[in-house]
């Protein structure tokens, strides 16, 4: 795709946020209140399970949970609500293509929601820790989350072509959410699981950026551990896109001929 | 009473013609449940099971709640049924109260579908103290429709979609999987929807004390009044400037 093409697309999916979110102050408060209360969820739950994770850490987990699993959602999402309301049609006569534009126009409001989540937690994290220290665990926290939706593009493409492919609501979507978190590591370490899952696990983008998230927790004062995860998650980017962009490619092939 | 029936009937009738939908609904709850138990049971800490499942069904009754009465509004309202409602003389009120039938049908799919899973791994989740966890459930239903009901309120006054106006249900999530002290229950038994939740995880392996139901009972009927005089501002203002809520499919 050239340049000017991608960055209008960016720029149409930056007006479409902005718009929402200076629409809608409720949601914007939902918004920063919900990583707060992912946090929770996994404190009195890490409590109850006794693991020794600290709320720091947690911090990190929520976001990273809240950020990647969302994408997933979120693309396949937006193309069923654009369906219903009847302008999918509009996005398939975009000669980007449907598939491309809905995902790329998704990439400013992830790129603006989790900027807010992060930010919202900063003032926990002063408390925590050092300020300063605060400041670099939450730049390093965002870089991860901007890292970790690279992995997820192909795929969120593909998932997103599937459920138009499926017609209706597509309810699947919302059943692979809590498998994939339960699958990732997100809620419980990957060790804990069966042979069989955990055997999913490691086939699933999203395990990888929980691992991302533990490193860096686990290492925090190391920056070479920064740019071990930044080659990573580069090569798995590479990875997992070769693969899926394709699928994606032929799923958006069939759904234009089935019509959006 | 004419009135009652009718509502009854159009719930139950949407219950049997959407039920694939509800199936479906329900089966999402039935995995993020199993998903958040399965923790207890694959880090050997079965021993909490039965709390925090009481606790994760109450949570589906708070937060169905939040969008098949406070969001069930925009339905209404973009069929234009709410007009119609008023100037049959039937509270909108009442109509959306009826959704508590397809709410509980949803949660009751739910707590059967989870149990059938812990059994067929083998687990059992005892009910030792029913009529207590029968009270708080029953307490926190009330105080779950009612907050719906203050959610479609607010949506007929702001133009606000009721989900959107939710935090509770998102932050109960949480809050369900508390770990459930006397004391903490004692301190926290007169939050709505909070409350009854804790003392439902908590009738799990004690009986709720009476202090803590007088909260619970005290806190139902603060919410009800809240409700009630919220309810008598936002009606008495639609018919003088019409609703505000936009509606959506």
């Amino acid at each position: 795709m050239e340049v000017g093409k991608f960055v209008n697309l960016l720029r149409a999916g930056l007006y479409f946020e902005t718009c929402i979110l200076k629409n809608n102050k409720g949601l914007f408060i939902a918004l920063l209140a919900r990583p707060y209360l992912v946090l929770a969820m996994l404190h009195f739950l890490h409590q109850q399970l006794g693991t020794a994770t600290t709320l720091k850490d947690l911090v990190l987990l929520s976001l990273t949970v809240t950020g990647s699993i969302d994408v997933l959602w979120d693309i396949a999402g937006r193309g069923i609500i654009l369906r219903m309301q009847g302008t999918l049609p509009y996005y398939a006569v975009v000669p980007e293509g449907v598939l491309t534009s809905l995902t790329v126009t998704f990439i400013p409001r992830y790129l603006l929601e989790n900027l807010f989540k992060t930010l919202i937690f900063l003032p926990l994290l002063i408390i925590l820790l050092e300020p300063a220290m605060a400041l670099g665990y939450v730049a390093s926290t965002y870089i991860l989350i901007i890292l970790g939706l690279l992995p997820l593009v192909g795929l969120s493409a593909f998932l997103a072509g599937l459920a138009l492919l499926t017609k209706e609501e597509s309810p699947w979507l919302e059943w692979i959410t809590p498998l994939i978190l339960l699958a990732s590591g997100a809620l419980f370490p990957v060790s804990v699981l069966p042979c069989w899952l955990r055997a999913i696990s490691k086939l699933l983008p999203t395990t990888y950026i929980v691992e991302a998230s533990n490193l860096l927790t686990r290492a925090l004062k190391a920056k070479s551990v920064l740019g071990s995860i930044i080659i990573a998650i580069a090569l798995l980017s590479i990875a997992y896109n070769a693969v899926f962009s394709k699928l994606a490619k032929r799923t958006e092939e069939k759904l234009l001929a089935r019509g959006v | 009473m004419g009135k009652i029936r009718a509502i009854i009937w159009l719930h139950t009738l949407r219950t049997r013609r959407y039920f694939l939908s509800m199936a479906s609904g329900s089966l999402t709850d039935t995995l993020w449940i199993i998903t958040l138990l399965l923790g207890f049971t694959l880090t050997g800490k079965t021993h909490l099971l039965p709390e925090n499942f009481l606790g994760l069904v109450a949570w589906t009754i708070a937060s169905n709640a939040t969008w098949m009465i406070g969001g069930w509004v925009d339905y209404l309202s973009v069929l234009g049924l709410i007009e119609e409602h008023e100037a049959r003389g039937t509270h909108l009120l009442l109509v959306l109260a009826g959704r508590v039938i397809p709410l509980l049908t949803t949660s009751a799919i739910t707590s059967l579908l989870t149990l059938l899973f812990l059994k067929i791994i083998g687990l059992e989740i005892p009910a030792l103290y029913p009529t207590y966890t029968i009270a708080s459930l029953c307490i926190l239903l009330i105080q779950s429709v009612e907050y719906g009901l203050l959610l479609a309120n607010l949506a007929l006054k702001t133009g606000v979609p009721g989900y959107m106006l939710d935090i509770a249900s998102l932050a109960f999530l949480g809050l369900a999987i508390m770990p459930v002290e006397e004391n903490r229950l004692r301190l926290l038994a007169p939050v709505p929807l909070l409350g009854p939740m804790l003392a439902a995880k908590a009738s799990s392996k004690q009986p709720v004390n009476s202090d803590v139901l007088a909260s619970l009972l005290l806190s139902t009927l603060l919410v009800t009044f809240v409700l009630l005089a919220a309810s008598k501002k936002v009606m008495s203002d639609a018919r003088r400037r019409g609703i505000k809520t936009i509606g959506e499919v």
